[in-house]
């Protein structure tokens, strides 16, 4: 046999006995009890790893043979592992995969607390997760409303999908700030420097993974908004296959709906997503009984909204991954009056967003960075005739950008973790009269640089934790102005507080935290946290003057951060697989908070004399509470949860040197908070359908900080409520998916402090379609 | 030879397209649109014009007629201005599409040498438009009398058992089933309300609306065809800068002109309290003064004037 016939032989036989030893295993990943697909449940076999599409179906190629681990995740499930044997006779391997549904908690991975991935058992300090099973069976029509079933959290969203704007607040720190509270997507912040606000409406739930939620100050991690906690909206990757959805939703006041999404995920590592919506609703009229008489310009409040998101991105393995994302928003909503303008009174939000992120691993370290920007341009029309025609646009241009990175290691018992982050927030606005020469501008920057550095210590094998983290903030604030340009009577009383040119404003804030946990197993945890947080002043304060309930607020270049101190205990309890208990308490102190405070003048606005607030530092308050929530499945297919929350904010120091002589809120109760909440829920997946039946108190709150007496509310606290609320689903044909949700089923009538009134009982229906 | 011929179609070629180019450059580029702004004219005949001499108490009438250019017509300001002193006599939020706009205006000469007139106009683009009219005093005095009506009582909104819409010009009062037929000559209602935390005894018009609006006291007008629009100097109320006793004292009609400031007005007047001095100025364009005697703060309760008007 000559030489060349061998080596074509052999070369023969390699390549004849590579084709033998490929494998390929494919199969189906199905829930224990009820038999239906896992999406998205992660299927590692050796060192190949895939995603199950919609149908829960995987398959990886290029297997060798011999004996192979299978491992499959999913959230929300336990771990599946188990021994594959391929032997040289198996070309392929089909495969169905029984995943048990975990007890949610201890055991879930979050990335929000420590800003590197971490089970919330490893965590010292309250960590709530709302899972996409629970995101599917609530009727929530936004991200927002599903946070109102935490413990402890407070959702200002009374109208709905109706509600111009959202705040989520959390223990008892009320006031509708929700610049108290750091939301995230993705880890990247979507609070506006200008008003500290996040528009909620802009965070599409086509694709939403998860939920997380750190209680308590995350300053020593996020910095400034972080006072009261930290939302980090997480979206999910496409799965392995191609897989598109397309979806139509019709509900009360004729509110129509259309969605699709697509995605994939290549096997050179590279994904992309696409997704859009587009929603309207003729409305309803949102006044009361006594201004329709009072107002003839009263209208429906209707609204269309519309959202496109593309993503796209790469990761073949944990060295290297890039995300990038561009969505856009746009919506108008009328606020229910109408002269002469085409739509009335309305709020109009262009927006679009751009992200990436890059995440990698170089030896033991590993490094996360990320861009964003955020443009939003907002504009509200106002018009209404008393005695004459007024009409004026506010323009506002809002960006924020930013720079965020994370370094973190393992070195024996410590895994350290920093960074620094880079924002930078504009406001440039004007309000332009179209019935007089008005026109009145403001603007102002806000530049942050914060530093960050933790350690979470672990001993004894993991029984014991120690977490200390430190961050500083430098803030500065600079180029402002609020001028007003040919001044007439709508304005004219605004002259004496123009400015512009000012020196820059800077201030500092340390953020420390020292968290420690004792967990002898995993059924069982306590820990003590303690923290500080802060929160800045938001550009509207600090360089806009104008009307405001109730009078005229005064622009203040000069405001300090407030802040506050936070000690917390909390105690994870699971008796049994099938419960699980937690139960937090904690003290707050709360130091230079903020509020509006007469000056003791007032002012013409045209209309009779208001008072003269500005902004100011002024007040201690003292916050306290307890937090305890129960989890439970009884059987395999139903999960129960209930939580309860009682909190107490009080002012406790009221500094009145600049307060009108009289006016002293010390003793008073924080508005907006309330007393008691409990929250309930029942989500049930049964072979034929799914179910969700969620149920909310929320007790009386005060109105004002004043605790005073309001004329509309006609009580000095808003009544109590309770919600109940109903999501119904259905599979079938293999493709299709219909949904039935009833929000507020007993028509409960909610309102708001100017009078206005919640939509009652809000239906709809909804049909999807996916590949 | 060829290349010849090359060369001058090659240069037939260059000429074409630089033509095609112009022409396309031409025809891309946009044709100059005129500039739409706002026009404003000061109507002739019987009104005063520049340059007239009118005594100190005496009639002043400007007619106006304006157009958007093109765009809705939104703001009608009107300034006088008495040497370094500019007082705004009117500035208006309108909405005219089309058609324009035509009004007349009265006011009364001061004292004044020389009174600089200013009309301006404004559209939607915030586009403006100008018309000026110099009036100079003129000799002798024109102040002229006044009709007074000593005690004028009306029911607040919930007593039917009084009259509650009055006509400021002749002082007459109608019940709610008297006023039909006499909507148009209606300037004033009264009702009590609660703002701000306190009760107001309040005084309103017809066509005030928006939210407090006189219709959410008194539904009926809001089917009234005509609507008298009244203007009351909330300021001067709110800060009591007249007294009664300037009140009783006055004989003629210079301190119910004078006492009136345009720049604080409203068809609202609030806290209308026993003991205040409002001035007003109605649709006709008289000024008079009222002097509340009594106010009940009760919605069935009512409201006692007393009202000094130009005849």
């Amino acid at each position: 046999m000559t030489r060349k016939a061998l080596v074509l032989l052999t070369l023969l036989g390699c390549f004849a006995s590579s084709l033998i030893a490929q494998h390929r295993a494919e199969g189906v990943v199905l829930e224990h009890g009820s038999r239906l697909p896992v999406a998205g449940a992660h299927v590692r076999i050796g060192p190949k790893v895939t995603a199950t599409d919609l149908k829960g179906f995987f398959s990886i190629d290029g297997l060798d043979p011999g004996l192979q681990t299978i491992t499959v995740t999913a959230i929300g499930f336990e771990e599946h592992i188990a021994s594959l044997q391929l032997g040289p006779g198996q070309k392929q391997e089909k495969l169905t995969i029984l995943l048990k549904e975990k007890m949610q908690g201890l055991d879930e991975v979050v990335v929000t607390a420590t800003r590197s991935e971490n089970r919330i058992s490893d965590i010292p300090g309250r960590i709530e997760m709302i899972s996409p099973e629970k995101l599917r069976l609530t009727a929530s029509q936004s991200i927002d409303e599903v946070l109102a079933l935490l413990p402890g959290v407070t959702v200002s969203r009374s109208f709905g999908l109706f509600s111009h704007k959202s705040t989520v607040s959390m223990r008892g720190l009320g006031g509708n700030e929700q610049a108290r509270t750091l939301v995230l997507v993705d880890g990247i912040p979507v609070n506006k420097a200008d008003g500290g606000s996040v528009n909620w409406n802009l965070i599409s739930m086509l694709d939403i993974e998860r939920v997380e939620l750190l209680k308590g100050p995350g300053s020593a991690l996020y910095g400034g908004n972080a006072m009261g906690g930290v939302i980090n909206v997480i979206r999910r990757k496409p799965s392995h296959k191609t897989e598109a959805n397309l979806g139509l939703s019709y509900g009360t006041y004729n509110t129509r709906g259309i969605k699709a999404n697509a995605g994939r995920q290549h096997n050179s590592g590279l994904f992309w997503s696409a997704g859009a919506f587009v929603r309207a609703s003729d409305g309803y009229i949102t006044q009361s009984w006594a201004d329709r008489q009072a107002n003839p310009y009263i209208v429906k409040s209707a609204f269309d909204e519309k959202m496109m998101a593309v993503r796209g991105g790469y990761k073949k393995s944990d060295r290297f991954e890039v995300n990038l994302d561009l969505s856009v928003f746009d919506d108008r909503r009328e606020t229910g009056e109408k002269v002469n303008q085409p739509h009335g009174n309305t709020t109009d939000h262009d927006s679009y967003q751009f992200r990436a992120a890059f995440a990698g691993r170089e030896a033991n370290w590993n490094w996360s960075a990320a861009l964003f920007y955020l443009n939003e341009n907002y504009k509200r029309v106002s018009e209404w005739q008393k005695d004459d025609y007024t009409w004026y646009d506010v323009r506002s241009l809002r960006e924020d950008l930013g720079l965020l990175t994370a370094l973190s290691r393992n070195v024996g018992r410590h895994s350290l973790t920093a960074g620094f982050d880079i924002r930078h927030g504009a406001v440039d606005a004007s309000d332009i009269y179209y019935t007089s020469t008005d026109q009145v501008d403001n603007k102002g920057k806000m530049r942050f640089l914060g530093f960050y550095f933790q350690d979470q210590l672990h001993f004894f094998d993991d029984k014991l934790q120690l977490i200390a983290g430190l961050r500083y903030d430098e803030a500065l604030f600079y180029d402002a102005a609020f001028v007003i340009h040919q001044p007439s009577a709508e304005t004219r009383f605004m002259s004496s507080y123009q400015f512009s040119g000012l020196s820059a404003q800077h201030w500092g804030a340390m953020s420390p935290r020292l968290s420690i946990q004792y967990k002898p197993h995993n059924n069982f945890r306590v820990f003590l946290s303690y923290s500080r947080g802060f929160r800045p002043s938001v550009l509207d304060d600090l360089c806009r003057s104008g009307r405001v309930r109730g009078g005229f607020k005064v622009a203040r270049p000069n405001l300090k951060p407030e802040s506050i101190d936070n000690l917390e205990a909390g105690v994870d309890y699971r008796p049994t697989e099938l419960l699980h208990m937690t139960a937090s308490i904690f003290y707050a102190a709360g130091h230079d908070f903020l509020y509006y405070v007469s000056t003791g003048d007032s002012i013409d606005m045209g209309f009779g004399n208001r008072p003269v607030m500005i902004r100011s530092n002024i007040s201690e308050v003292n916050i306290y509470g307890f937090e305890g929530s129960v989890n439970s499945s009884p059987l395999s297919f139903l999960n129960l949860t209930a939580a309860y929350a009682f909190t107490v904010s009080k002012i406790t120091g009221y500094a009145a040197s600049l307060a009108v002589s009289g006016v002293d809120l010390t003793g008073k109760t924080l508005a907006d908070v309330p007393r008691h909440t409990f929250t309930a829920g029942a989500f049930a997946r049964l072979s034929f359908l799914d179910a969700g039946l969620t149920a909310r108190y929320t007790g009386k709150m005060f109105v004002n900080d004043q605790n005073s007496y309001d004329d509309l509310v006609l009580s000095n606290q808003y009544p109590a409520t309770f919600t109940l609320d109903l999501k119904l689903r259905k599979s079938f044909l293999k493709h299709f998916d219909l949904g039935f949700t009833i929000q507020n089923l007993l028509d409960q009538k909610i309102y708001e402090s100017k009078g206005a009134v919640g939509p009652g009982r809000f239906m709809l229906v909804d049909l999807s379609c996916h590949l | 030879m060829c290349f010849a011929k090359s060369h001058t179609n090659t240069h037939r070629m260059q000429r074409i397209f630089f033509w095609l180019l112009l022409l396309i450059i031409l025809g891309c580029s946009k044709a100059e649109q005129p500039s739409l702004k706002p026009i404003i004219i000061m109507k002739t005949g019987s009104y005063t014009v520049n340059g007239s001499k009118v005594p100190p108490g005496g009639r002043l009438s400007f007619g106006i007629t304006a157009s958007g250019g093109g765009a809705t017509l939104t703001n009608l300001l009107i300034h006088r201005k008495l040497g370094d002193q500019v007082i705004t006599e009117l500035d208006k939020g309108i909405y005219i599409n089309e058609g324009g706009l035509s009004i007349d205006f009265t006011a009364v000469k001061g004292m004044a040498e020389e009174e600089d007139w200013t009309f301006m106009v404004m559209n939607a683009n915030r586009d403006t438009a100008m018309a000026q009219v110099q009036v100079l005093l003129g000799e002798g005095s024109a102040w002229g009398s006044l009709l007074h009506f000593e005690s004028v009582v009306l029911g607040m909104q919930h007593n039917g058992s009084l009259p509650n819409y009055l006509d400021l010009h002749n002082g007459m009062s109608y019940t709610q089933e008297q006023v039909q037929g006499h909507e148009a000559e209606i300037d004033l209602v009264a009702f009590v309300y609660t703002t701000g935390g306190i009760i107001s005894p309040t005084l309103c018009c017809p066509a005030y609306s928006g939210s407090s609006s006189v219709t959410g006291h008194y539904p009926a007008i809001a089917g009234w065809v005509v609507r008298n629009s009244t203007l009351y100097d909330y300021y001067t109320s709110d800060n009591q800068l007249i007294s009664a006793e300037t009140f009783d004292a006055a004989v003629n009609d210079s301190l119910l002109v004078t006492a009136f400031n345009p720049g604080n007005v409203s068809g609202l007047c609030k806290y209308a309290f026993a003991g205040r001095v409002i001035p007003f100025r109605t649709e006709e364009g008289k000024y008079g003064l009222i002097k509340v005697k009594h106010a009940d703060e009760l919605s069935d309760g009512a409201i006692e004037l007393e009202i000094k008007i130009q005849q």
